[in-house]
């Protein structure tokens, strides 16, 4: 096998696993994922279920971004980490709003969900 | 003749006096926005349904199928009473129970058209158990552990009452591929 057909391969190999992890639409995810708790807008139950359009200020503060990907809900939601950057910059720019904020990236995800909080109350950064 | 015109001059004169163009801008204005808002008005409406309930897709290709049958395609992964037998449909809660707002989110496949269709079952709540047409079927059921995936839990704690009655199971979209994947 030549460098050029090993390199082939797997950059094929890496194309092929991005697409078929992500090719289920945004949309479905949100659906499939969060929908059943959040509501099917996304606005929680005023309660104990928090709202996902108020988001956008956790990314200004300390340990905000960290907390996003490993609240339990996001961290352990089961799909892989490129669907699940999607999802999270989906919620956050179209139902929170988030403007000018560096996008969740599959590999930033991939490291922070290893680490899901022990106790997301006691670590948000800001009160809800 | 001139009388009257004099009348008319100084009253219109003495409400342009005591008057200005802006109160009148203003009290037009407040008119024009409380007529706007008297349909905001909180009164009962039947199109006002809790967004928390996701809304049905009906318009699924073939056969609907008995929603009275466990074997009903979109039972696929169910467990409890069915709610078309208790007085409800397989899309609406029996009267006197309430649509749990929480609930799990799994997919079915129509055998119709083979696709998968994503299925929003929710439990109706605020009465006893119906007992009627129990269905138990697993397909995509994951442990409480992985707790919104599990049809074991009573999804009636998210509602105003505990008490579990029956479930519904909705059609809320088409699924690219059946969750999880099996």
């Amino acid at each position: 096998m030549t460098a050029t057909r090993a390199l082939a391969i797997a950059v094929g190999l890496v194309l092929g696993t991005t697409i078929a992890s992500a090719e289920i639409p945004v949309r479905e995810s949100f659906q499939l994922h969060c929908s059943g708790c959040h509501g099917p807008d996304g606005r929680g139950d005023g309660g104990f279920v928090p709202d996902l359009h108020a988001l956008a200020p956790l990314l200004g503060v300390e340990g905000g971004r960290e907390y996003l990907a490993r609240v339990p809900g996001v961290a352990q939601a089961p799909i892989e980490s490129d669907a699940l950057a999607l999802l999270l910059n989906f919620v956050l720019t179209e139902m929170s709003g988030a403007r000018g904020f560096e996008p969740f990236a599959a590999d930033e995800v991939e490291r922070l969900r290893q680490r899901p909080l022990l106790d997301p109350v006691g670590a948000r950064p800001l009160p809800r | 003749m001139t009388d009257l015109d004099g009348r008319i001059e100084r009253i219109t004169r003495g409400l342009a006096r005591g008057t200005s163009r802006r109160s009148l801008l203003s009290r037009f204005g407040a008119l024009l926005v409380g007529a706007a808002s008297v349909p905001l008005l909180p009164v009962g409406r039947a199109s006002a349904e809790s967004p928390r309930v996701p809304a049905p897709v009906e318009d699924v290709p073939g056969d609907a199928g008995d929603p009275t049958k466990c074997d009903y395609w979109r039972h696929c992964a169910i467990d409890g009473f069915l709610c078309a037998c208790c007085g409800g449909s397989a899309t609406a809660c029996p009267p006197g129970t309430e649509m749990s707002p929480v609930t799990w989110i799994g997919t079915c496949q129509n055998p119709a058209d083979g696709k998968e269709y994503v299925i929003s079952y929710n439990d109706c709540c605020g009465k006893g158990f119906c007992g009627r047409c129990g269905c138990n079927r697993n397909e995509g059921d994951r442990p409480e552990y992985h707790w919104y995936r599990s049809n074991d839990i009573n999804w009636c704690a998210g509602a105003e009452s505990q008490a579990y009655h029956c479930s519904v199971a909705l059609v809320v979209g088409q699924a690219t591929e059946a969750q999880p994947e099996r």
